[in-house]
């Protein structure tokens, strides 16, 4: 019967964690097909496949270390309903804490590969524009026989 | 009798976790596999499936070696305690391996891109 306000403790905090993981990967790659779609230039399938691969890391990482903070060592804790309530607190805290920095930090991968891949794009156009001067330029250059005659 | 809860908890969780993230890396990894070798949809498809069971047969050995050194549990706390220790350990070793892979294909994708151009 000693140990069951730690029970009490794991089984509030578990489905929390499980919920908070859930929503905020739900509510990022929902809205990262987007960005990814910018990323590959339109390519859906890859897209896809990018994005769900990115949500199953995002998945792994954050419920792994949920799980991994969760023990209560009970040598620290006295029985109350008060410990139980700050330890809970902090757990929990700490852990959202922790997946707004992850959020934050894939919002940064988006942002920066959508950069780089606009950065790329206009370096291409650039590339093809060049090519097209060159292209219409050579009949500048050449002497023009009908002028002549 | 806390122990044999706690392995048949654990075995069933971990053996489904690792299948089924298997089967989505396996199936949206398809189309990077495919990009990488071109050419040849035959050999994908085997590069595909050798990578897919590399990645079981490396996390079901980690899997089966965790129950080798569980502790013995005394109450209730003990099993849910252990379980999830050993389930996040399983998940962060996942998760490392799964971010790895796909820095490892950026890498392959980028110098593949670099010689083409």
């Amino acid at each position: 019967m000693e140990t069951s306000k730690i029970v009490i403790g794991y089984f509030i905090y578990l489905p929390i964690i499980l919920t908070l993981t859930f929503f905020v990967s739900r509510t990022l790659f929902k809205n990262g097909k987007i960005f990814m779609l910018d990323i590959f230039h339109g390519r859906e399938d890859i897209a896809n496949s990018t994005n769900k691969l990115f949500e199953v890391g995002f998945y792994l990482l954050n419920i792994g270390f949920g799980l991994w903070m969760l023990k209560i060592s009970s040598s620290g804790f006295n029985e109350t309903y008060q410990n139980l309530i700050e330890i809970l607190s902090t757990k929990i805290g700490g852990f959202s804490i922790y997946l707004g920095v992850m959020l934050f930090f894939n919002m940064m991968l988006f942002f920066r590969g959508r950069k780089r891949s606009k950065v790329s794009r206009q370096q291409s156009v650039i590339r093809d524009r060049m090519f097209e001067q060159q292209q219409t330029k050579q009949p500048y250059n050449q002497p023009r026989p009908t002028q002549g005659s | 009798m806390n122990n044999l809860i706690a392995y048949i908890t654990y075995l069933i969780v971990v053996v489904t976790a690792i299948l089924y993230v298997g089967h989505l890396c396996y199936k949206y990894g398809h189309v990077y596999v495919a990009q990488i070798i071109p050419e040849d949809p035959q050999l994908t498809h085997q590069v595909n499936k050798i990578l897919l069971a590399g990645y079981y047969l490396l996390n079901i050995g980690y899997g089966i070696y965790a129950i080798s050194i569980w502790d013995r549990l005394h109450n209730l706390a003990d099993v849910i305690e252990s379980v999830m220790t050993h389930l996040a350990y399983i998940t962060l070793i996942l998760a490392a391996m799964h971010y790895f892979n796909m820095l490892v294909i950026n890498i392959i994708l980028k110098q593949k891109s670099k010689t083409n151009i």
